[in-house]
């Protein structure tokens, strides 16, 4: 079920205005539409500029073969959020609260919450277009997942595999680079609950 | 997130082990079991996938099978 849970502002940087957004846990058929209809003609059109998965990271596509309707269940593992700004989708977060584990001491071993898939609307991406139109979109769904972990008593604790073309941004954010993961083919990167009180005095100012 | 009130009646053995895993993991009674019904599930599911649910040993990477009945 989709349910409101707060206010978010974007920056529009076409316009270069301020503007509300919402962000709303679960979704509806709006949503799903927004992204078969809107997100995925797009995505699919720009991965096709590239020879294969590994290329397609240098035009910011490395998602394209995502199909949110069937990551966002309604399982009790899985926590999904999206971001809605001018009445369309700008961003999709599935977050697993159930099977992962911190990996980083002194917590290691105690619950986290994984970012499974997160994704910014294909027209507000770097690399993908020339003139991208919201920023801040990833950084307000990021920060729903703080909000998340605390809420469950995980204290903050964030984990998640970043694509290539992401993991400067979670350096950014605070995360921990633990390395490169063999067995998913991604590099680690965890928030410890030391890091997500930092990241969130960073987003008080 | 809606929430829902429910009365729990627990065994003297069992509030033992919730409280002492509520301290040892750090959180609330209350999300401990949260935690334990979304891992419940989460297990329960993937067996009826036909899956297969291992612990493994850290040192001699043995393996045994965790069955839901």
């Amino acid at each position: 079920m989709k349910k409101l849970l707060g206010a978010a502002v974007l920056l529009n940087r076409h316009t270069g205005e301020i503007e509300p957004a919402q962000i709303f846990s679960g979704c509806d058929d709006a949503n799903r539409r927004h992204y078969e209809e809107l997100w995925k003609p797009e995505l699919v059109r720009r991965n096709a500029d590239f020879a294969n998965w590994d290329d397609s990271a240098s035009g910011n596509a490395q998602d394209s073969h995502w199909e949110w309707d069937e990551i966002m269940t309604s399982s009790l593992s899985y926590e999904s959020f999206v971001i809605e700004c001018g009445g369309v989708t700008q961003g999709f977060m599935n977050v697993n609260v159930a099977t992962k584990f911190a990996k980083l001491a002194p917590h290691n071993g105690r619950e986290l919450a994984y970012i499974d898939r997160i994704a910014t609307a294909p027209w507000n991406r770097h690399k993908f277009t020339a003139t991208p139109k919201y920023k801040g979109v990833g950084r307000a769904l990021f920060a729903t997942s703080v909000s998340l972990s605390i809420d469950l008593e995980f204290y903050g604790r964030i984990g998640l595999h970043a694509l290539e073309q992401s993991e400067t941004w979670y350096q950014e954010l605070g995360l921990t680079d633990c390395g490169f993961d063999e067995a998913e083919g991604m590099r680690y990167f965890e928030m410890t609950e030391e890091q997500a009180i930092e990241f969130l005095k960073g987003a008080e100012v | 997130m809606d929430r829902r009130q429910m009365t729990l009646i627990l065994s003297d053995k069992e509030m033992e082990v919730l409280d002492e895993l509520s301290q040892r993991r750090g959180m609330s009674k209350t999300a401990l079991l949260r935690q334990a019904l979304r891992l419940y599930q989460s297990v329960t599911e993937r067996i009826e996938r036909g899956e297969k649910v291992f612990v493994e040993h850290p040192t001699t990477k043995d393996k045994a099978e965790l069955v839901v009945l």
